[in-house]
């Protein structure tokens, strides 16, 4: 296991001792609820020479989304459908605990989970992106920064790729003599379904949604669920030590049902708006 | 002290000009005072000042800081005092000068996420303050809510001779102690006091720059009318004890034995 870059984050004692009373008593520090999300903003196409972008503010938390479309070959073993790269990267202005240099485990992570999220949800229909099948697709890279960090990055990240995808404009390429052509003119992306990650996070026997980074530094365990717009579970990723008994994760699952429920009308409301 | 006009400047603004002692937060650049702040100028016949209205902390020797244990080395503790540096804390401070690293063991002494209220023993810019908790009143904090709010904003919690803070205390029964690099720890056996403690320091915070404070302060806490006396009608009253000098207020900390001994060492 590679060693992290990031300095730990340590809350002190006197205010973990006010949290887990505050909680025990169903209420967090920053007077949420325990099952209450961040507010979250929105605004697509912040740049202008990406195919598409978004910008997410989930509380304090920023991420800054965008979409690069290139053609190119498909990957090995998927020669008829289009390359979908999702990266992440937590930029070292976002926190005083990044530090500059090559990402390190967690941020891979995050950039791997965000990508399960949308690839298994088959957000985009990437067999409608193929020019020459097994040979030229459509290469769709979502390049996620994150400009300030307070927890729950996978969420946020998640809704910035998403609100990115969904606002985007595919440049419309053709094959002529061989050649790939751009032909100037946009299309709309094949959008299938949106995808809504919300994590929980376990703070002793308690059991919080869109941890912040306090939180984040305190918590024993951590489930993020992924459900599309059906509400069936499309991607989990389980974190940490700490484990989750059967029924937690029942209403776990049920929580990231109905609150990514919420959470998708919200977002779909805010890229329309934004469009 | 003779006052003149106040404005508000950003850094590389001309505070005054003309043969003034650059005081805090300026410097001279041939006949003007130039500022290296954001904040609010104070001239007189002293020299020229700027108040800044925000920043982090900057230490100085003799401060009381409230500091986060972070870790340690095999000779002194590491601690977050809530600036761009990094405190230390030598190990001999607490075991005394036949301190032995392979004998004691300084994790049971302090450990990391403990609170500790601390002075600054040594700091000269150019390397990391030194800190102490040989004094009375200084050391671990067990318990108390935790608080934070600009450090800019600590003189106007603190008012005129502790008055502010003092009025928070007594409206509220808790004990409230200060550090100047913006960490607040508030204790009280009374929930509903603390509660209110920690929204009237919110609200000093805010609205620091403003008029009448601490009278509202008083109504909010609901301090009878025959004690809320207008100290502070006049918005240049609030800049002044914002300029409490580094003596002011080490008297002040001192001369409110409360303020300091909430960790029960007192």
């Amino acid at each position: 296991m590679s060693i992290s870059k990031k300095s730990p984050i340590i809350v002190e004692n006197l205010r973990k001792k006010q949290m887990r009373e505050s909680i025990s008593a169903g209420k967090r520090l920053d007077d949420r609820g325990l099952d209450e999300t961040r507010p979250i903003e929105i605004e697509v196409n912040v740049i202008k020479k990406a195919s598409g972008s978004a910008w997410v503010k989930l509380g304090k938390t920023e991420v800054v989304a965008g979409v690069k479309v290139e053609t190119g070959e498909p990957f090995e073993g998927l020669e008829n459908s289009g390359a979908l790269i999702i990266t992440a990267e937590v930029l070292p202005i976002a926190s005083p605990h990044i530090e500059p240099g090559p990402p390190d485990e967690e941020t891979i992570e995050l950039a791997r989970v965000v990508d399960r999220g949308v690839r298994e949800s088959e957000m985009l229909d990437l067999s409608k992106l193929v020019l020459v099948p097994g040979k030229i697709v459509y290469t769709i890279f979502v390049d996620c920064s994150i400009i300030n960090v307070d927890g729950n990055l996978f969420d946020a990240t998640s809704y910035a790729v998403v609100a990115a995808l969904s606002s985007c404009k595919l440049p419309v390429f053709e094959i002529k003599d061989d050649q790939v052509v751009d032909t100037g003119k946009t299309q709309e992306p094949p959008i299938t379904t949106t995808p809504v990650s919300v994590t929980t996070v376990k703070i002793g026997e308690y059991l919080l949604l869109d941890p912040n980074i306090e939180e984040e530094a305190c918590m024993d365990a951590r489930l993020t669920i992924t459900t599309n717009s059906k509400g069936s579970i499309v991607a989990m990723q389980k974190g940490l030590k700490g484990y989750f008994t059967v029924d937690e994760v029942k209403g776990i699952a049920g929580k990231a049902r109905t609150k990514g429920e919420d959470i998708r009308a919200k977002l779909q409301e805010l890229i329309k708006i934004g469009k | 002290m003779q006052e003149t006009k106040r404005k508000y400047v950003i850094p590389g603004d001309i505070v005054a000009e003309g043969n003034l002692k650059p005081l805090v937060n300026v410097f001279r650049n041939g006949n003007s005072i130039i500022s290296t702040r954001i904040g609010i100028t104070e001239s007189s016949q002293d020299g020229a000042k700027v108040i800044p209205l925000s920043g982090v902390y900057f230490p100085r020797a003799n401060d009381i800081v409230i500091g986060k244990i972070l870790d340690h080395s095999s000779l002194s503790w590491s601690i977050d005092i809530n600036s761009c540096f990094l405190a230390h804390l030598p190990a001999q401070d607490v075991f005394g000068r036949d301190f032995s690293p392979a004998q004691d063991d300084m994790g049971r002494q302090l450990s990391s996420g403990d609170i500790i209220v601390a002075r600054i023993a040594i700091f000269d810019r150019t390397r990391d303050p030194i800190l102490t908790i040989q004094d009375n009143d200084l050391g671990k904090i067990p318990t108390g809510e935790l608080i934070k709010i600009s450090p800019t904003r600590v003189p106007r919690l603190i008012g005129k001779r502790g008055s502010m803070i003092q009025t928070i205390e007594h409206a509220t029964t808790t004990r409230i102690t200060i550090g100047q690099n913006g960490i607040i720890v508030v204790s009280g056996k009374d929930k509903e006091g603390v509660t209110l403690a920690i929204n009237a320091i919110h609200i000093v915070e805010v609205e620091a720059h403003t008029s009448n404070l601490t009278q509202r302060i008083k109504q909010l806490l609901n301090v009878p009318e025959s004690e809320i006396e207008s100290d502070d009608t006049q918005p240049s009253h609030e800049v002044n004890d914002t300029v409490t000098n580094a003596d002011e207020f080490n008297s002040t900390k001192t001369d409110k034995e409360g303020m300091i001994n909430s960790n029960g060492s007192k």
